[in-house]
């Protein structure tokens, strides 16, 4: 429900302003795709859990397994997953992190906000790409 | 308290996944031992349960708000939490299960 708004100016206020929630039509603030974007990245990681435990019990099985595991997460779909998966991973901890900065009241200001949000973007490529290289080589 | 619940299980997780990243760099995973010797590190065991119940808990305050934001009628909420619960339960119980029962 929308409140009727008194700012004290001589407009009628006492109706309701009319409201446009349309999802389509609305352009967000890069710190507002930040924010949507860690919540989709964490419902994707959600997702993920089962595959993973499954993949952690599959790997844990004995050494055949392992391999066999190692193999498939070498092969390109396998890179490809990984990689994704990374980057969700990454982009969630990022935006995570400038959350809990921003519970801080750091960064509030709107110049500091734009400038952190992209800077999750940025850090998580880097930083996937990074580990990527280093732990999958 | 879920406001701080989810804040204080991110941090533990991230703490904890810097501290994985930088095991695996300092000594990679190379062959099945290396990977077993991960899981059944005696300190490492701890750590690695505490991030997993930290992660259903981060988890589950998460989907919940979700959940709320969006799902508008009672019993579709409902439903939603209730099965959502359970299967991280279980996910829970069988990720011990996983890593301590025997013959799994």
């Amino acid at each position: 429900m929308v409140e009727p708004v008194n700012r004290g100016d001589s407009i009628d206020k006492t109706r309701a302003r009319p409201v446009d929630l349309s999802l389509l039509r609305m352009r967000l603030p890069i710190s507002g795709i930040v924010s949507i974007v860690h919540r989709i990245t964490g419902v994707f990681l959600l997702l993920c859990i089962p595959v993973l435990i499954y993949t952690l019990q599959r790997s844990l099985s004995g050494a055949d397994e392992f391999h066999q595991l190692a193999a498939m997460a070498a092969s390109p779909p396998g890179r490809v997953f990984t990689i994704i998966l990374l980057l969700v991973f990454m982009q969630h901890f990022f935006s995570g992190i400038r959350h809990l900065l921003l519970d801080l009241h750091i960064g509030m200001a709107r110049q500091q906000s734009r400038r952190s949000a992209w800077a999750t973007f940025i850090a998580t490529f880097l930083v996937a790409l990074a580990i990527g290289i280093g732990v999958l080589l | 308290m879920e406001w701080l619940w989810q804040r204080l299980t991110a941090v533990y997780l991230g703490a904890f996944g810097i501290v994985l990243v930088v095991e695996l760099l300092v000594h990679p995973v190379r062959d099945f031992t290396d990977w077993q010797r991960l899981f059944s590190h005696p300190l490492l065991r701890i750590l690695w349960l505490l991030a997993f119940l930290a992660m259903f808990i981060h988890a589950w305050i998460g989907i919940r708000s979700v959940y709320m934001d969006y799902l508008h009628r009672f019993w579709l909420r409902f439903l939603a939490n209730v099965v959502t619960a359970t299967v991280l339960l279980a996910c829970g119980v069988w990720l011990l299960l996983v890593l301590f029962g025997s013959g799994f």
